[in-house]
């Protein structure tokens, strides 16, 4: 190998590690605003019943944020008999009484009113751990949001309320955008896959990204969903690729799709990885004693022929009756 | 196929005339879409309704692979939002109903969401996929100019047309309840017409009539009883129906006694495909074709297919447990696939075995088991610091069983009948002209084999990290991950064959003196009975991988202000073995993303995702990667205007070490012989694919005044790379295009809502060099137009 091509790989990795690093270590030392401290709102998520006020009395001030809340599905906790901290505005800001008294007394002082606002959850510069334990201590049911705590979303500080929006929503569920451009607004280079000519039909609107991930986590790399009988996600519907076959394509199995597929867009014919499927074969079904994959035999001529090794052997992804999968 | 669908210059002048006449009536009214309240529902309606005008040029096939957006009446878009004004409806307290592209278009989608509050919440979804499908180059022969004759295969002969519907639908009982109740159908049609290719003597192309179904359905439950716990169960039941079809598609030749045949798709007469002359008189219509010549005059296939896939799975959830958050998850499948009644014939020839005519049945029964278990704990040590662990098991075996019977007859040629072996028309010596022909590389007059297999996996990881928030704006984290797979592959085949007594004097053997009856007793009617397999290549194995994972996890996300976001993560993986030769051994991966939004109008995003991988062992050398990076800008100050755009740069690049034959004719420059012991003949080459991607886009939007909106877009991939070219007739293809995509946009408000929108969009698909290739031009135009009107309350 040419020495100068293993600098070249290696260059920008460790760049890149190191420049990742010292921005880090930067952040860190460079003193950035510490307020680790939890506020008393946040200490007290569900406080005594006495700390409650209701939510009329939050109408009484915040009309605007009220009146699209009573519009939205969280309008239901008021039909939650577990008591009024699991109820209306509180059930997520916590026990306002604290607060409602503080900005009464307040009475347009400026100083008054700023240590009022504390004393009431808003959310606002909260730590994402923080912001999702609360709506998650309602949103835990089944298998959706059960792995919340651990999915890359969470532990990157993106919480619920960066996608979701309880006042001012602008999709189904509480959105903040529709998919894709949700999902885009952060994941941009996979807008850039789902550009290319050979794509999924996302940016058509056929198939959306939480068809194959959960974004809310779930227990699989990359958050992506499984079918129910627990094989890839991409079987759901490339059901005719699920098998099982008495002749099985072991790397499917094995190794996944991935193995051959760029699933969300690829410039090549069936999102393959290669433009020519030949040298896809050939990059395992090589002469080799380093892989269990089948060589190729002597009469598979590439010079003048077999330009796509699918061409006889179609069904590469299973047989049930044939081991070459000519059928 | 190429052509120039429609004209679109009426199209536009009906378009301008439309905008004129309607230019007066701008800026008079403000478009509202409050809805309206209808008795106890508030009500908000929208609907698109309009008309797609099309102009395509160039390859038609490529733009309906690619686009497929026709002509005529479409219903565009389509919403209907209800929702009680008490909380207290009739049958349902929200309602939400959207539809788009019914009428046409190749994606048609229907949703549904209905609730009652603390009583059910309901979702369905309907989704039409109309799959057109024919980029040529895609399992094309790519057969030669010096074949004589000259047979260019300008479509792929493995396109489809199919139509695919998913139906997929959810209902939980009482969803606020400690104990609810999910109820879940689902419905997935894949059918249509498609091509395929078979192999028997030639590459004949087969017409499938696809139709796969599954219906699947899932009880479910949840139970909440216990404080900050949720336990789940489901049931889970699939069932899947394949009854694909497959029949000749191509007998565009006859024989001489008036006969249509398929001689396949391949032609290199110089290479003798699929033979050194195959037309023997191209006078006729169709022209004959030469009956010493492999050939196909009819092919049957049929393999039904059940599969049903029974799964239980338990789940939880928990924060029972101060600073405590587990989830956990156990799944069971057991999967049963049959084909009770495989039935193939074949009738034609196979020049290379004098096979004349190829029958096949038999049976299949294949068992999937699969046991999945997850355990997920984080303890949150201190309000700073987590402790995270993550276990997986993964396991699957599927054994397999097929039981086949074949029944073979054989001939010289394709317009000889074939003989079937009697033993009164065909005594000892056999050399009566009744007795069946054969050559050396016959297969069994008939026969059985039984072949069982099994593939299974048993795959378990175990992922620890550790987290620390060290301000509210900074945290960070450093984790190991191990994963230990055992990969077990058995093969284990039996076939007893029977071969009938072959004419002595063909190719001058003397029955049984030679061929696989040589040395066997013979059965009474002069036939011998040989168990065993039919060919050393079908050796019974049995095979197992091990391999042991490890991978350092490390990443933090920081937060200096309140408008800029930084998360950054990385991988190191090792592994030990590889069970596929393009499977890392080592690999990094490192992600950053960036978000600034420097004003609650402005925003800008970039991301870095970088992937490092090889499989650098002796021989293999694999070294792959994919460099992406892209930013984006939204920028939206007011509701006149508004930009949004962005980069994005990928490049991908992949070299492997491969051997591969190249029997006649001069090998490519550069390539030595094959190392690998034993493999003298073979060359070595090293396939490399290198393809860089860069895609750019923006999309602006303003209001010159309140009643018109006028929006501006453009997309464009630039392609670029280059591949491992083995066979000198291959074009490059997809490596080198460029895709551009303007679109523009004028919505004018007429009246209180109601709007007409004009559309336009442009498809610019140019393939670099496929105008030259023998098969190409596989670039085109398309221009689009919609017109429609919006009405909404």
């Amino acid at each position: 190998m040419d020495p100068r091509t293993k600098v070249t790989r290696i260059f920008p990795t460790v760049t890149l590690i190191l420049a990742m690093y010292l921005i880090g270590a930067g952040l860190l030392l460079a003193g950035v605003p510490s307020n680790t401290k939890p506020s008393v709102a946040s200490q007290a998520f569900k406080g005594k019943p006495e700390d409650y006020v209701g939510q009329d009395t939050c109408k009484g001030c915040h009309d605007d944020m009220f009146k699209n809340w009573e519009q939205s599905p969280h309008w239901k906790t008021t039909l939650n008999h577990k008591g009024v901290e699991w109820q209306g505005c509180e059930a997520c800001h916590g026990p306002g009484k604290a607060h409602a008294d503080a900005m009464g007394e307040a009475a347009g002082d400026p100083a008054k009113i700023e240590a009022a606002k504390k004393l009431i959850y808003s959310f606002k510069g909260e730590p994402a751990q923080e912001i999702s334990k609360r709506c998650l201590s309602c949103h835990t049911y089944g298998e959706e949001h059960s792995n919340f705590a651990r999915q890359a979303h969470n532990i990157n500080n993106v919480s619920c309320i960066d996608c979701h929006s309880p006042h001012y929503a602008k999709a189904d569920y509480l959105l903040v955008q529709k998919q894709p451009l949700l999902c885009f607004s952060c994941h941009n280079e996979v807008k850039a896959d789902f550009s290319k000519t050979f794509h999924h039909r996302v940016n058509e609107g056929l198939v959306k990204c939480t068809d194959c991930h959960n974004e809310h986590g779930g227990f699989l790399t990359h958050q992506l969903r499984s079918t129910a009988s627990q094989d890839m996600v991409c079987f759901k519907c490339h059901v005719d690729k699920a098998g099982p076959f008495v002749y099985e394509h072991a790397p499917v199995k094995t190794e996944g799709c991935v193995i051959c597929h760029t699933p969300h867009g690829s410039p090549n014919p069936r999102l393959l990885k290669r433009s020519q499927v030949n040298l896809l074969c050939l990059e395992c079904h090589t002469f080799t004693i380093d892989a269990g994959a089948p060589s190729i035999p002597s009469f598979h001529n590439q010079s003048a022929k077999y330009q796509a090794c699918t061409m006889c052997h179609p069904m590469v992804h299973g047989s049930n009756t044939n081991r070459f999968f000519f059928r | 196929m190429r052509s120039n669908r429609s004209g679109l210059g009426s199209v536009l002048a009906s378009f301008c005339l439309v905008i004129l006449a309607f230019a007066p009536a701008v800026a008079q009214e403000e478009q509202t879409s409050e809805g309206k309240d209808v008795g106890n529902y508030h009500v908000n309606q929208s609907l698109e309704f309009g008309w797609r005008g099309t102009s395509i040029s160039g390859n038609n096939d490529v733009y309906d692979t690619f686009v497929n957006l026709g002509q005529g009446f479409r219903e565009f878009n389509q919403s209907l939002e209800m929702r009680s004004l008490n909380h207290s409806g009739g049958l349902f307290d929200n309602l939400s109903l959207s539809n788009f592209g019914y009428g046409g278009d190749p994606n048609d989608v229907s949703m549904l969401r209905v609730s009652k509050n603390k009583w059910y919440d309901f979702t369905g979804t309907f989704r039409r996929d109309r799959n057109l499908w024919n980029y040529d180059l895609l399992a094309n022969p790519l057969n030669p100019t010096t074949s004589n004759p000259t047979v260019i295969v300008s479509f792929s002969p493995h396109d489809m047309a199919l139509t695919r519907r998913m139906t997929d639908t959810n209902l939980t009982l009482m969803p606020q309840s400690n104990f609810r109740v999910r109820l879940g159908y689902n419905r997935n049609i894949n059918q249509g017409p498609s091509l395929t290719s078979y192999h028997v003597g030639t590459e004949e192309l087969l017409f499938q009539q696809v139709k796969t179904t599954v219906n699947a359905y899932q009880v479910g439950f949840d139970y909440r009883g216990v404080p900050r716990t949720n336990f789940s169960y489901d049931q889970f039941l699939n069932y899947y129906k394949n009854d694909t079809t497959d029949q000749d598609g191509a007998l565009f030749l006859q024989l001489a006694n008036g006969q249509l045949v398929d001689p396949g798709i391949s032609w290199d007469t110089k290479n003798n495909v699929p033979c050194k002359t195959p037309i023997a008189n191209s006078g006729t219509t169709p022209p004959t074709y030469s009956s010493n010549c492999p050939g196909e005059t009819n092919l049957w296939r049929s393999q039904p297919i059940r599969t049903s896939y029974p799964t239980e799975q338990f789940s939880f959830q928990s924060n029972y447990f101060n600073n405590v958050d587990m989830a956990g998850r156990l799944a069971y499948t057991s999967a049963d696939a049959r084909v009770d009644a495989f039935d193939e014939l074949f009738q034609g020839f196979e020049s290379r075995t004098l096979a004349r005519q190829l029958q096949t049945t038999g049976t299949a029964a294949i068992q999937r088991v699969t046991s999945t278990g997850d355990y997920a704990v984080t303890w949150t040590v201190t309000p700073k610091f987590r402790v995270v662990d993550e276990f997986r098991f993964d396991y699957f075996r599927i054994p397999g069983q097929n039981n086949l019977s074949s029944s073979n007859l054989f001939a010289v040629s394709l317009t000889t009948a074939p003989v079937v072996f009697n033993p009164a028309n065909c005594p000892p010596p056999y050399t009566a002209s009744t007795c069946p022909t054969h050559n050396t590389s016959s297969e069994a007059d008939s026969g059985t084999a039984i072949a069982s297999l099994y593939l299974g996996q048993d795959a378990k990881t175990n992922t620890f990290q550790l987290e620390y928030d060290f301000t509210k704006r900074f945290g960070a984290r450093l984790g190991y991950r191990y994963g230990h797979r055992l990969i077990d592959q058995r093969n284990v085949e039996v076939d007893t064959s029977t071969y009938d007594p072959t004419l002595t004097t063909s190719k001058g053997n003397v029955w049984p003196g030679t061929g696989p009856c040589a040395g066997v007793a013979l059965n009474a009617d002069g036939s011998c009975t040989v168990t065993g397999l039919s060919s050393a290549s079908l050796a019974n194995f049995a095979a197992s991988t091990t391999i042991n994972e490890h991978s350092l996890l490390a990443g933090f996300w920081a937060r200096p202000t309140d408008n800029f976001r930084l998360s950054y993560s990385q991988e190191l993986f090792y592994a030990d073995n590889t069970f596929t030769r393009v499977s890392p051994r080592q690999l990094q991966h490192y992600k950053l993303r960036a978000s600034y939004k420097p004003q609650q109008w402005l925003s800008i995003t970039g991301t870095m995702n970088l992937l490092e991988a090889r499989n650098n062992v002796s021989q293999i050398f694999h070294i792959e990667h994919t460099r992406n990076a892209g930013f984006n800008v939204t920028a939206a100050p007011n509701d006149r205007w508004s930009l949004d755009g962005g980069y994005n740069y990928t490049g991908v690049f992949s070299q492997t070490n491969v051997c591969f034959i190249f029997g006649s004719g001069p090998p490519p420059p550069g390539f030595p012989a094959c190392p690998i012991i034993g493999s003298a003949v073979p060359l070595q080459g090293i396939s490399i694919y290198n393809s860089t991607l860069s895609y750019g886009y923006f999309d602006f939007m303003v209001k010159p005044v309140k009643r018109v909106t006028m929006r501006a877009g453009y997309n464009i991939d630039h392609v670029t790379g280059n591949t491992l070219i083995l066979n000198p007739n291959s074009p490059p293809g997809p490596l080198n295009f460029d895709y551009h995509r303007p679109t523009a946009s004028v919505d004018v408000d007429l009246a209180k809502g109601v709007t007409w929108r004009t559309a336009w969009a442009y498809y610019d698909y140019n393939e670099k060099d496929s105008a030259t290739d023998p098969i190409g031009p596989r670039s085109f135009r398309g221009n689009l137009v919609n017109l429609s009107v919006v009405y909404s309350f």
